[in-house]
Order: C-alpha cells, then structure tokens, then sequence
C-alpha cells in the first residue's frame, strides 16, 4: 500500500506554482510591507478610477446629521495609562497563558519615511515626501553641496562632492558607529549595527546629519547549533533570541569633518520617522520574546542614552497606554528627540499599528481590527455554516505634539486604508480615505468611502459607496480636493470635492486602462500617476508595464489623461510604485527620476533593463530623457548586485546612485560626464 | 537586514520551495485558486519574518511550518465558511488549461481523492509519510503532534481509505 500511495503522489509533482503565481506574490509582498492589502477573491480586474473630492470649510451646521452609526461612541477601543509595571507584566503573562504560546507572528515592518518638500527656488532635490515642511529620512540626501549616501548593501555612509567629479570626503561602515561603547546590561552580548536611513538639518549655520540604524544584540551561546539534521531540527520554531534596537546618531558637519553630538537607542525597529523643526519623530515596534516575563527582563521599553556614561533607562511606567480589550504582546514606542536640546521624550502604547501619518500638530497611528457576526437568521442555505457579515474597521488613534506627545482621541472607520497617503489633516480636519468589504446577501461587496473627522475626532462628513466593486489604489489629499484611483476593469480617476467638510462630494471621475499606485500632484492643474498598465489575458486582468499618466484636472468635472507612457513589458517594476521616495522630483528643469526594472515587451518577463529613468513632465508631454545603468561598472568575475538606484539632483547635473557605483549626468547635454564605483 | 537583501531572499525562497507550498496549500483546502492565494498569504508571512529566522532550523522546514500554520488558520477562519457559501453561489476562479488538467488527473484518481477527502488532521499525516517521505518522528516534529499520536493518526487514516477503497474500486493491498 505504502508504495502505491507513493506512485500516486508522485502526481503531486505535477503542481507548480506558476511564473504569474511568483510575480503577483512578489509584487503583493513588496505592497505588504507597505500596509497595502489585495483583496482575496477575484483578481482585481483592469481599469482604475481617479476621483477628485473636495472639503470646503464654510460650515453648515444643519447637516450635522451624518450617519454617526460610523463612529463607535464606547470606549472599546480607548487608551488607558499603565498603573505599575507589575499590572503590565502579570497582564501581558494572562493573555501568553491564555493563547497557551501558540505560533504568533508579529514582525516590524519596514520604515516609512519623507523630508521637505521640494522648492523651484531650491538647486537641488530633495526627498519626496507627503506633508511640505516634514522630513522623511531616506538612503539618500542631498543639501546641495555634498551628497550623502547609505549603502545597505555594504552597510556603509558616504559623504561625497556634489560636482562633475564626486570625491569621497568621508566614509562609516556601520559597524563602527558604536565603537565599543555599550549599556552595561549588554556585556555579555554580541552586536551588529545596520544602516538604515537618514536625515539632514541645518540650524543657523551649523549642518546637521542624523544617521538612523537598526542594532541587532544576541547572546553567543544562541548562535546557530551546527550538526543535528534539519529534520531533527523541524519542530523548532524559530524565536527571536535578539534584542533589536534602532540608533539615532547626531552629527555635526562642518568643513568635511563630522563630530558625533549625541548618540541613542531606541527599543524596537523604526516604522516611520519624521523630522520637523529640529525634532526628529520616530515610531518604532517591539515585539517581545512571547513567554512568562519576569520583571528583571527587557519586559518594559527602554532607551540608552550615550552621553559620558552610557545610561540605559526604561520608559516611565505611566507613559504607557493600553486598550484593556486588546492587550498584544508589542509596543509601539513614540520618541520624539530634540536636536537643539538633545531633550528626549517617549509615548508607549501597547499594540501593533500598520501605518503612520503625522501633520504639522498630531501624529496618527492607525490598526485595522477584522471582526465578523454571525447571523443565525438566514442560515437557510447550508445546515452547518451560518452566514456572517464580515467586516474591517480601521482604528486611528491621535497623538497630538507639543512638548510632549499626547495622546489625544480615537475614531473608528469602517474599511481599510493602503498607506500613509490615505490619510490626511487640513484645518483642523482630519480625512481618511478607505476600501470596506461587506459581504451581503451571499455576495460580496466593495465599496470606497471617505470620512472627515474634526479635531475632537467626531465624524462631521463621509461619502460612502465610492465605486463599486473596486478598491483604492492611491489616494492623494491636496489642501481641499482629494485625488482617488480605484481600479477593477479600468481605472477611474476620481475627483473629490471636500471644501465643506459636513458636505463631501464627487466632483467629476475618468476612466482609464491600468492603475496608479502613487499619485503626485504637478501643479495646479495637473496630477501625476505612478503605476501599471494592465491588459487582460485568458479573462483575467494581468499587469502589463508600469505606466506613468499625466492627469490634467483644470476642470475638476471633467478630469482628462494629457499624456501617458509605458515602460517595459509584463514584470516590469519600480520600487517608486510602492515607496514614494524611490521617487525624485526635480521641479527646477520638471524631471522626474526613479528606479525601473524593465523586461522585454514580448511577455516573457526576461529583464531587459535595469537602472535609473530619468523623465521629464512638460507642456503636457511626459517623454523619457535618460536611462542610466550601472551594470558592468565592476570588471572583476566576482557577482556584483547592481541595484537601489536612486537620483540626486543638484544645479544642472543629476547623479546616479546605486549599490555600487555613482555616475552623474549633464542636464544641460543629458550626456554622463562621470561614472565610477562607490 | 536591508530591504534589498529581503527582497532578493524572499525571490529566492520562493523560487525554491514555491511548488512544495502550492502543493501543501492545495493538500488543506483542495481548491486551487485558494492555494494560490494561500501561497501568497505565506510568502508574505515569510518576508515579514525573515528578520526574525534565526538559523535554528532549516529553512524548507520554517517556510513549511508558516505554511502549515496559514492553512490551518484559514481552515479555522470563519472567513472559510463565508466563502464556501460564496462560492457554492459564484464559481471560483477558472484555472488555465495546464492546472485543470494536472488537477482533472488529481481528482480523476480515485486513490488520491479519497485521501483529499480524509479529515486534514489524516490528509497531512499521509501526505508527509507517503509524498514527503518523512519518518513518524519527523511528522511529528512539523506537525508538534507526539509520536504517538503521529502513528495512530497513520493507522486510522489507512483503515478510513481501505474501507472506502474497498467499498468503492475493491483495492487490494
């Protein structure tokens, strides 16, 4: 018997998860790591919608009527300060007892971040980022005069001459940022440091860069066991041994000599930074070893300060805040460092959050909650399973800033958002665009909406049932319009007039083949979108190449496509199409840069080219004025990964950035008058 | 770790242990086009994590447990029994031609269906023992179930499938 089920298994072999299965996984994790969620279920079809919504601010008090069945008046989801850290610890105990340790995954995202906003007066670029005054940090920064740059791939920092002929002025390796100085607690550990991001300051004339890293501390005795077979290996699962922190190092720079200020460690890995006015934000995730926790462990969040004496604290017990429905075994730490002062603050809640956005007065952090009922009365259909409604709500808690972090209010909203771009906060107002999926009469169903929320956060406006069967794949807030594409066969470009905050409302909508997932606004008038172009092929939808569309949305009744292009054929990716700093705005000559991976156009997903595109948006044209590769740029047999590009724009001369090398372009001549290794 | 390097591991993996995945996913729910959305959920578990994989055990075997362990959560989900009824209403997703037939020979095959319609708890023990070539201690081990319980799952599972092969197609052994 044994042999013939063998025989007959061996028909197993016959399922192979297929190139398309491959790709549309890849490109749903690189979304993932972005908070994005696809829809299960059918393959989102192929046109997107792009809505332009407004909120005006005359306020007409009549309508205060809205549908406050939106908003959960109890305190379910309310933030409570911790009393003792002998109440957190024996809570966080109760619940590992109560789901008796089973497989849990929680794992920090990667970080999310932007810097100021780019000026036409300005020479050089800077990091696209969503609010204007508010930093992000990135890999790369530029302030004119030097380029600075992190290499993940070699963990190193440069600094270098932004001219024709970059010279290296100064290098880290990352491993070096701490020297040997380290929190007594941690004698008895093993470290990595790992570069991560970074931002720039300047304050008078003193020039600051503030490197962010990931710290990776173990003990030895836990390093990999080598001999036993995997098999005998295979029950283990692994456990996160390691205790990670993130390093916020503060130099000065002046006259090509860095002095370090200040150095400090943060529990947890970062999931979005910001810089404003001198005071770097920072949202990390701790997750903590899931078992019994002892009150003499890593139990409470903490930071080291490294002054003379290297000071490892734990955050103030009653600085950290917890829903009592919902106690995970992770923190979210809020620190806000003050770069002037040196002053550090810290705001602990208990609990994951996917995504991040902060305005110049709150920072929003938001979690998606699914929750289902059943319904016993139509259980009609089959006699064992009852139907049951089936729903997301997005959770924002508010956080307002000053001095200190406060935590302020919540709200829920029904559906789920995809990104930091889906919320927004203009006078006073915050919006918050979503994707529901109901499940109804054996159907289900999605549907968009829009919600505005005044500073109390009380619901004061919605639009609900935006475009049927399609869920959001950009949103784009910009002052009282809000830009929104939704996509299942086409793509409908929407417009959303959200002048009058109590009154939202769909001003005008196109429909177009392919999809944006990152919208920039251009001017006044136009829109840029960021995305795929799709066709279909055996009845389904398949993304063909990206596809960069020119919105002109003069007439916001009558929103048009100016001008589009597509790049490459099926397979084709840009690491802007998910993060909007892999892409750079250069409003000075209207380019545009971004990294693309392009296959041939014969669908047979073989790559083609890989580097940097640099395009110009003008007159209404988009065209492609430079493609730059570092490809080859090493001569020795040695595998090299060429990738990570990026674009720094400074006068009349754009340089190429990736893992290895650096070239820089005349603007002037679109000729390369450099090319080297970094 | 850096991003770059994620995403190139996480292609690697996938590369790798991609059609052994679809297979496992397939095995729990027998629904293709819920496989592959399956694999998805995995590989997304998987590059979330890769951070947090540290070397204890092999790495088809971490890949495999998430695998597991996401078919099971779906299993469990009260999301199944919203769409099994949704898709008694609407067909699910038409499969290309090369997956129908692959699956029309699977389904055809009156021995390996009747395994696909054991209880999971026996699906996955025969499919590791007799497809995996895994000895009991091993499938224990992936399955944290005791040795024990391991064996008697084995036993039980082949007297539910002679039985039913008897009755059915009179199967000799």
């Amino acid at each position: 018997m044994k042999n013939d089920f063998r025989l007959r298994f061996r028909k197993f072999d016959n399922i192979r998860a297929s190139n398309e299965l491959k790709i549309k996984t890849l490109s749903r994790i690189k979304n993932e790591s972005k908070g994005v969620r696809v829809m299960k279920g059918k393959w989102a079809a192929s046109i997107a919608t792009l809505i332009i919504s407004v909120f005006a601010l005359t306020y007409v008090y009549s309508t205060w009527g809205v549908n406050n069945k939106n908003m959960v008046t109890n305190d379910k989801y309310e933030l409570v300060a911790v009393n003792s850290k002998r109440e957190l610890i024996s809570m966080l105990n109760k619940k590992y007892r109560e789901q008796n340790g089973g497989f849990r995954l929680f794992g920090a995202l990667e970080g999310t971040k932007k810097e100021a906003a780019a000026d036409t007066a300005q020479n050089h670029s800077n990091t696209n980022v969503q609010v204007e005054g508010i930093d992000e940090s990135d890999i790369v920064k530029t302030d004119g005069k030097y380029l600075y740059v992190i290499n993940r791939v070699k963990n190193e920092f440069n600094i270098l001459t932004a001219d024709k002929t970059p010279k290296n002025v100064y290098k880290l390796s990352g491993k070096d940022l701490l020297n040997q100085k380290d929190a007594k607690d941690f004698k008895d550990y093993k470290r990595e440091i790992y570069l991560n991001e970074m931002f720039l300051y300047e304050m008078g004339d003193k020039k600051y860069y503030i490197l962010l890293s990931t710290v990776n501390r173990y003990k030895d005795n836990q390093a990999i066991p080598e001999g036993p077979t995997l098999r005998e290996k295979i029950s283990i699962m692994p456990i996160y041994y390691g205790e990670q922190t993130t390093l916020v190092s503060i130099f000065e720079f002046n006259n090509e000599h860095p002095k370090i200020i200040k150095q400090y460690e943060i529990s947890g890995n970062v999931l979005s930074s910001r810089l404003k006015e001198g005071k770097i934000y920072l949202v990390s995730t701790k997750g903590f070893e899931y078992h019994i926790l002892k009150e003499n462990e890593n139990a409470i969040p903490y930071y080291i300060d490294y002054g003379n004496d290297v000071v490892k604290k734990e955050v103030d017990i009653n600085n950290i805040k917890y829903n009592k429905n919902d106690v995970q075994p992770i923190y979210t730490i809020i620190t806000s460092i003050d770069i002037d002062k040196l002053q550090l603050e810290n705001q602990v809640v208990l609990g994951y959050f996917e995504n991040m956005y902060m305005s110049h007065d709150s920072l929003y952090l938001t979690k998606l909650k699914s929750s289902y009922e059943e319904n016993k009365k139509s259980s009609n259909v089959a006699t064992d399973v009852a139907p049951i409604f089936y729903y997301d709500k997005t959770v924002v808690y508010k956080f307002e800033l000053g001095e200190k972090i406060v935590y302020k209010k919540y709200a829920t909203v029904d559906g789920m958002i995809i990104n930091q771009f889906s919320m927004d906060e203009y006078d006073g107002y915050f919006r918050i665009a979503t994707t529901e999926n109901k499940y109804k009469d054996n159907k289900n169903i999605t549907s968009s909406s829009v919600y505005i929320l005044d500073k109390n956060m009380n619901l004061v406006g919605n639009i609900k049932d935006i475009a049927k069967d399609e869920r959001i794949y950009s949103t784009r807030f910009v002052k009282d319009k809000l830009y929104m594409v939704t996509f299942k066969q086409v793509d409908p470009l929407f417009v959303i007039d959200l002048k009058n905050p109590r009154e939202p409302k769909i001003l005008g909508l196109l429909k177009i083949p392919g999809y944006s997932t990152y919208l920039h606004p251009y001017d006044e008038n136009n829109i840029i979108g960021f995305g795929m172009d799709t066709g279909e092929m055996e009845g389904r939808v398949v993304n063909k190449g990206m596809k960069v569309a020119l919105f002109d949305v003069s007439d916001v009744n009558k929103p048009k496509q100016k001008a589009s292009i597509e790049i490459g054929g099926k397979g084709t990716f840009s690491e802007s199409l998910y993060n909007h700093k892999a892409l750079v705005e250069y409003k000075k000559y209207n380019l545009y840069a971004f990294e693309i991976n392009e296959t041939k156009y014969d669908d047979s997903y073989m790559l083609e080219f890989s580097g940097l595109c640099l395009m110009e948006v003008k007159d209404g044209k988009i065209s492609i004025k430079a493609k730059v590769t570092h490809d080859g740029l090493s001569t020795s047999q040695e595998f090299k990964y060429y990738g990570g590009y990026r674009g720094l724009f400074v006068d009349d001369l754009m340089f190429v950035i990736s893992t290895e090398g650096i070239s820089v372009i005349d603007l002037d001549t679109m000729k390369e008058v450099y090319k080297g290794r970094i | 770790m850096a991003t770059i390097n994620k995403d190139k591991l996480i292609e690697e993996l996938i590369e790798r242990f991609g059609d052994d995945i679809l297979r496992i996913c397939y095995l729990y729910t027998k629904d293709y086009s819920q496989a592959e959305d399956l694999f998805q959920e995995v590989f997304i578990k998987v590059y979330k994590n890769i951070d947090s994989f540290n070397n204890q055990c092999e790495v088809s075997t971490w890949v495999t447990r998430i695998a597991i362990n996401t078919c099971k959560d779906y299993l469990k989900s009260a999301w199944i029994k919203r769409n099994i009824l949704f898709w008694s209403v609407e067909e699910g997703e038409k499969n290309t031609n090369t997956e129908n037939e692959v699956l029309n020979d699977i389904e055809k095959d009156y021995i390996l269906s009747s395994v696909l319609n054991l209880p999971s708890k026996y699906r996955e023990v025969i499919y590791f023992y007799y497809y995996k070539d895994l000895k009991t201690k091993e499938i224990a081990a992936v399955l944290k179930l005791k040795e024990s319980v391991v064996r008697s799952r084995l036993m039980r599972a082949r007297e539910i499938l002679k039985k039913e092969l008897k009755e059915g197609l009179a199967y000799e052994e």
